[in-house]
Parts: structure tokens; C-alpha cells; sequence
């Protein structure tokens, strides 16, 4: 039987949010609402089997959108990563310049990073994910996870003129 | 956090200030789209407002659904289709990956090239390969610009598809004159064979061409060498500053020592390690019980090797975080 009101308090809870998570690897909103649409609809026939611990539950439907954000995006072959206007304007931090520079930088490294990378970059540093949990998300080992944000982070360094971060 | 870590935190924080377009998910729709596989407003999904008429009818099982009924009702007459099963999350396993899988764990780091063995950048980043099986795409990453390539994997073997000529590696000359040699390499390669966490690929003649180590097996530092230090040597040892009793404390130093020094207590001082050259800071993995926390620096730009003598790197844990510090 289908835990109707906690699917429907479940949702309304973290959807925003998962959305959000998913704009983040997908680059845009559309595939991002059809990655989260996607894992809700699977996972509701079976919604009562998902673990009941909070937590556990939350990492479950996480894994679930993050598999079908690379899905839809597998799919479309040709990734967007054509950056929303709305994340380009919004502001980052009111100052200083620097932060802001360098955050478009990342951001504009996002875009040619795969979207395995990408993903666990978005789970380490948007949804503040330990190695443990992002290679949960990812299936993937624990190392693994690490070398594909490490990697991320170093590339940036790279691609940043000398100086501009410490 | 350092800055670099800093970016992207903030790069994605923008997605935190901006509104959500489209309308918000409706568990209703979501439930009945479980049923319909149509998908509703907001996405790509096609026939979209047709999708949420039809999801609507499939609640109600009726095409002239009550609204003004509580959803949670109408949701009730949705069929379950499948069966409820516990679900399962895979968790890391210690298993290499199988015998003549190119993906494996889809990141392959490269250690030897025709022969030679692989060069890092200053930051210690190597070549490695990621396998795209259903793309069947290669890509080529690492310390040189990425660059991406298809391939075939039949019973004959494997082959690259490279249309293009070695791509360059700015003026780093010995970063650029391993690129030849990682393109040379995959222009040869004919077979490939992985097994224990180790890639090769081979040329016609079966010979290796590309050493390649799963993220597992990487690094493979030399081990440390053992022995009084002699006079002028520099010395490492570490300071449990943490209240956790520590099973194991491995470091790997940049000159590629890697050090266990076993089990550490809380509050207590390893003895000494000779290594030729270390910083303030370095590779470490500590264990308590089931539990590892691991620091791992990008790099050591900036810093100056620490000079002869005794040295101690304190480990603190903050707020589950490991960090080392030269006390």
C-alpha cells in the first residue's frame, strides 16, 4: 500500500529543492523538471518499500533524480549547457568582485565538465554531500567519487589565470 | 573550505535565488504519470496539459473526476503496478571491476605509456581515461586539455577513432611530448585486457602500449624507505591531536614515500619517518574502526619543502573533516 500522505508531504517538502539539484547537472530547467518528474513518477508505485528513516529516504529519491538527471541527459545526446539567464544575473555574494569572478568561473567550468563530474561536483558543494554519500548517489566507490570532484577542482585551478586563486 | 571550493559553492548558491519557472510538481500529477508514463508541465515532456487530463481521469478511474474531492482520495484509485520490493543502495565495494570491462570504474589513471612511465602535472594530476560504453566515447583528461574520442569494442578487439592529430598541451614540454605518445598509443591499439583493476591496451603484435590503474589501485607509491635517518634527513611524525584512537595512519609524501605508521591512540606521538621531501602538509588516511576520513591536497604550489630535522603533522577532525597541521 502506498503511503499517500507522505509521498504528498515528501514532495512538497523536497521538490524545490531536488529541482534545483537537478537544474545544477541538467543546465537547464526543462530537463531538470522532467529528471525529478521522472524519478517521482518510478518511485511511486513503490513508495511504501523506500527506507523510513528520513535521511535514508531523502538519499534514496536523491540517488533516484541525480540517475535520471544523467539519464535525460543521455538521452538528449547533445548536452545544453547553455547557462539559464536567471543564475547568470543572480547575484552571488554582494561583494567582493573576485568571488564573483571566480564563481562564473566554475560555473562556466560546469558546462564542459561530463555529467558523472559534474554531478558530483553539484553533490559535494551544492548539497554538501560527504565522498560517502555522493558515490551512494552516483554508484560509484567512494574514490572514485573523490578523483571526479578532486579532478574538477583542480581543473579550475588550471584554468583560472595565475593568481586569481590562491 | 579554500577558494577554489569556494566557487563552486558559490557558483551553485545562485540556483538558491532565483524562483523555480514552471509550475510547481504536484504529487497528484507525479502519481498519476507513475500510471500514464506521460510527463507533466514544466519538462520537455510531450503533450503536456493532454498528459495531466488523462493523469486526471486515471486517478478518478472516471473521466468526470469530482475535484472538488480531496486528492489523497483520488489518489487511492491509482493501480500499483508493481509490487513492493526493498530497494536497494549499492554501496562501495572493494571488488575490481570484471575481466575485459572497459568501463570498470570508468576512470582509468594512466601510469605507463609506450614504455614509459606516466608524467603529472605539478599538481600531481595525471592522464586518465573515462570510458563512455554507451556512447562509446573515450575521454582523454587530466593534466592537458580534455579531449574526446569514439571507439569500437567488438570481437576482433578495440580500436580508437581518432580523426584528428595529437592534440597539443600549451608549453609544457614534457606534458605535450606525452600527449604524442598517449596518441600514438591509442592510434596502435588493437586488443585490450582489464583485470584487477589494470587496464592495458595492446598494439597488433599484442605488446602494451597504456598502463592504466582503476581509482582504486591509484596512487602505487614506492614504499618508504626504512632505516636510521642519517644526519641533515628529513624526519616526519605525527600527533594524534584528535580524541578517536586511530587503527591506521598512512601518509603519502609528494616525493612518493608512503608511510604507515599503524596505530596512532588519541593524544599521542608516532615515532619519526625519514622522507625526502614533504611540506607542511600531505596525502593521509587515517582509520577508526569501520570509519576513514582522508585529506588530500590539489597541490603544493606555493610551498617550501620542509628543511633536515624532526617535523610533526598534527591531525585534527573538525566537524567530521580531517585536516593536518605542521605543529
Amino acid at each position: 500500500m502506498v503511503d499517500l500522505r507522505g509521498f504528498e508531504a515528501f514532495v512538497r517538502a523536497h521538490s524545490d529543492r531536488l529541482l534545483r539539484l537537478a537544474v545544477l547537472i541538467t543546465r537547464n530547467w526543462p530537463d531538470a523538471h522532467d529528471a525529478v518528474q521522472d524519478a517521482f513518477a518510478a518511485l511511486y508505485p513503490r513508495w511504501g518499500s523506500l527506507p523510513e528513516e528520513p535521511a535514508r529516504r531523502e538519499a534514496y529519491v536523491r540517488r533516484s533524480v541525480v540517475n535520471a538527471c544523467l539519464d535525460v541527459l543521455k538521452r538528449r545526446r547533445s548536452v545544453p549547457v547553455a547557462e539559464p539567464q536567471q543564475l547568470r544575473l543572480a547575484p552571488v555574494v554582494p561583494d567582493p568582485a573576485q568571488a564573483v569572478a571566480n564563481a562564473d568561473a566554475a560555473w562556466r567550468l560546469c558546462a564542459s565538465l561530463s555529467p558523472v563530474q559534474r554531478a558530483a561536483v553539484v553533490l559535494r558543494f551544492y548539497a554538501d554531500l560527504g565522498y560517502a554519500d555522493i558515490a551512494a548517489a552516483l554508484g560509484c566507490r567512494e574514490a572514485t567519487a573523490r578523483s571526479h570532484v578532486q579532478r574538477a577542482l583542480a581543473t579550475l585551478r588550471t584554468r583560472l589565470p595565475e593568481g586569481e586563486l590562491r | 573550505m579554500n577558494e577554489t571550493e569556494q566557487a563552486f559553492t558559490d557558483a551553485f548558491a545562485r540556483v538558491d535565488r532565483v524562483p523555480i519557472p514552471g509550475p510547481a510538481l504536484e504529487p497528484i500529477a507525479l502519481a498519476a504519470r507513475s500510471a500514464s508514463g506521460r510527463r507533466t508541465p514544466g519538462g520537455r515532456g510531450p503533450a503536456r496539459l493532454l498528459a495531466v487530463a488523462a493523469a486526471l481521469a486515471l486517478v478518478a478511474g472516471v473521466a468526470g473526476i469530482a475535484f472538488w474531492q480531496p486528492w489523497t482520495s483520488r489518489l487511492a484509485a491509482v493501480p500499483v503496478a508493481t509490487p513492493a520490493r526493498t530497494p536497494v543502495v549499492r554501496t562501495p565495494t572493494p571488488t575490481p571491476p570484471p575481466a575485459n570491462n572497459l568501463a570498470g570504474e570508468s576512470v582509468w589513471n594512466v601510469v605507463e605509456v609506450a614504455g614509459v612511465p606516466a608524467v603529472g602535472s605539478s599538481s600531481g594530476e595525471v592522464p586518465y581515461l573515462e570510458f563512455d560504453t554507451g556512447e562509446r566515447t573515450m575521454r582523454l583528461g587530466g593534466p592537458c586539455p580534455d579531449v574526446q574520442v569514439g571507439y569500437r569494442q567488438d570481437d576482433a578487439g578495440l580500436r580508437f577513432t581518432l580523426d584528428r592529430t595529437a592534440p597539443g598541451c600549451g608549453d609544457r614540454k614534457k606534458l605535450a611530448a606525452q600527449q604524442e605518445r598517449l596518441w600514438t598509443a591509442l592510434a596502435d591499439t588493437r586488443a585490450f585486457t582489464s583485470t584487477g583493476g589494470v587496464l592495458t591496451l595492446l598494439d597488433a603484435a599484442g605488446e602494451a602500449v597504456l598502463v592504466a590503474h582503476d581509482d582504486a589501485g591509484y596512487p602505487q607509491p614506492t614504499p618508504a624507505p626504512s632505516g636510521v635517518s642519517p644526519e641533515g634527513e628529513v624526519r616526519v611524525a605525527i600527533h594524534n591531536a584528535t580524541d578517536r584512537d586511530f587503527d591506521a595512519v598512512r601518509v603519502v609524501f609528494p616525493s612518493g614515500e608512503e608511510v604507515d605508521y599503524g596505530p596512532l591512540a588519541a593524544h599521542r606521538t608516532s615515532s619519526g619517518a625519514v622522507v625526502g621531501t614533504a611540506y607542511s602538509y600531505a596525502w593521509l588516511k587515517v582509520t577508526a574502526g569501520k570509519r576513514s576520513w582522508v585529506y588530500e591536497p590539489i597541490d603544493y604550489v606555493g610551498e617550501s619543502p620542509l628543511g633536515p630535522g624532526e617535523h610533526t603533522y598534527e591531525i585534527v577532525l573538525t566537524d567530521g573533516r580531517l585536516d593536518v597541521r605542521l605543529r
